[in-house]
């Protein structure tokens, strides 16, 4: 690891207090007798949103999303010129920056993007690809960075939604907003919006233990993005995609709320001044 | 940060090219002759280099993968204890493809080596528990790397029979 050299070195080797805690939970399933999960939901249940735009001032447009315990708020900057001028193209360039915060998942992160940040900036990007209209946007850069504050399961899903909302906030025209939603499959059951200790967990054995992530785009009823970890069976995975496109389809009312109230906010202050 | 244009070794087509290949496929044939749910002839060939513990080389028409598996001793990761573990690495080599210079190949190589891990991120592919050695104190570690010889298009899947092969090569 780099030296950090904005910090006041403390010991060299140091690790989280959580291994020595003991992982034993009193349940270790992740669905009660009676069909709940952990807190409280049943397995089709997503978690209550708060979508709100605007909220950093200087970036085009931006939006923040949390959904209980976890917190993602995006910011886009542009249509402005490539930065660098060998990437000077017809079509307008995208770029995207995922990173968690170094105070946001249960293992302390480190300042610099790792390998799996850079692969979530990746897949973020080609979820939000196929929405944007890039050739309205000749020789222009738009970029998206997305922090995630709080990592409580689900993180990648959010910052997808959190992203489009951000987009069609900046003004950025789009063939449609890209919804996230994210399962976990063990067994037969699937988990909608699975939280932090309800995701995907390789210790796990049996059959079909695995997790899902989909991109749509609801009007053009089109997914962007589909990832997948673990097992799945056919069949299975066949189900669990649809209760993401359920999923996804619950979430884009939400959406559509937030930008609404955000454009006629804009309009009350314009208005006003 | 990361952009997307330079995914694949680009091709530039003319608008000719590009309508002929999409009516053929409309038609139920590629321009090699393949029908649209052919795979290429694959040719594997396993412990082909000496001073690894495993290795496979992957041959699919124009796609050439080279995997090499070296099995080295170090401390199991904190919060898996009596489990070993895999890290994969995967080198775009200039030789496939001169966008691959330098810096350029980083992000294919980052997203291919983050998409095997993945996929090999299952109790079902390899039994982590048996490369331990000592709980908490020694474990194997299998460093999977990966060097695209030639890039013919289809990488992910070329990649990950190459890793299973040599995965299964490895003594």
């Amino acid at each position: 690891m780099p030296l950090d050299s904005k910090r006041i070195p403390g010991p060299r080797e140091s690790f989280p207090v959580t291994n020595f805690i003991s992982t034993e939970k009193d349940n270790p399933d992740l669905v009660n007798d009676d069909g709940t999960r952990h807190d409280g939901r049943k397995p089709n249940d997503i978690r209550p949103i708060f979508l709100r735009c605007g909220i950093i001032s200087n970036a085009k447009g931006s939006a923040y999303i949390e959904t209980k315990d976890t917190k993602v708020t995006c910011a886009v900057y542009g249509p402005r010129q490539v930065v660098r001028r060998e990437d000077f193209k017809l079509t307008g360039t995208l770029t995207c920056d995922f990173k968690f915060a170094t105070f946001s998942c249960q293992k302390r992160q480190q300042h610099m993007q790792s390998s799996n940040e850079k692969d979530l900036s990746l897949i973020v990007l080609q979820a939000m690809e196929p929405a944007v209209c890039l050739e309205k946007y000749p020789r222009a850069q738009i970029d998206i960075f997305i922090t995630v504050l709080q990592n409580g399961g689900s993180a990648l899903s959010a910052a997808i939604t959190c992203a489009s909302a951000a987009l069609a906030a900046a003004g950025i025209e789009m063939y449609d907003v890209v919804v996230g939603c994210s399962t976990r499959q063990i067994g037969n059951t699937c988990l909608v919006d699975p939280a932090y200790d309800e995701e995907y967990n390789s210790k796990t054995g049996g059959k079909n233990n695995g997790s899902l992530c989909l991109g749509l785009m609801p009007s053009l009823n089109q997914v962007s993005a589909f990832i997948e970890c673990g097992e799945l069976e056919t069949e299975i995975l066949m189900q669990s995609i649809h209760s993401c496109v359920d999923g996804c389809m619950r979430i884009y009312p939400v959406v559509r709320q937030c930008l609404t109230k955000s454009i006629k906010s804009l309009q009350k202050h314009q208005d006003g001044t | 940060m990361c952009t997307h244009d330079i995914s694949m070794a680009s091709v530039l087509l003319s608008e000719a090219e590009r309508t002929f290949i999409l009516h053929g496929v409309q038609d139920g044939l590629r321009t090699d002759g393949r029908t649209c749910e052919e795979y290429r002839i694959m040719e594997l060939q396993c412990d082909v280099v000496s001073n690894t513990s495993g290795s496979a080389r992957l041959k699919m028409s124009h796609t050439d993968i080279l995997v090499g598996i070296k099995a080295e001793m170090g401390t199991p990761k904190p919060e898996r204890p009596d489990e070993g573990y895999l890290e994969f690495f995967v080198d775009c080599s200039a030789n496939a493809d001169p966008e691959f210079e330098g810096r350029g190949g980083g992000i294919l190589a980052t997203e291919i080596s983050n998409t095997i891990q993945r996929i090999f991120d299952s109790k079902d592919i390899v039994d982590l528990e048996k490369l331990c050695i000592m709980p908490k104190e020694t474990c194997w570690v299998l460093y999977v790397d990966v060097v695209v010889l030639e890039c013919g298009g289809n990488l992910f899947d070329a990649t990950s029979v190459a890793v299973k092969a040599a995965l299964h090569n490895a003594r």
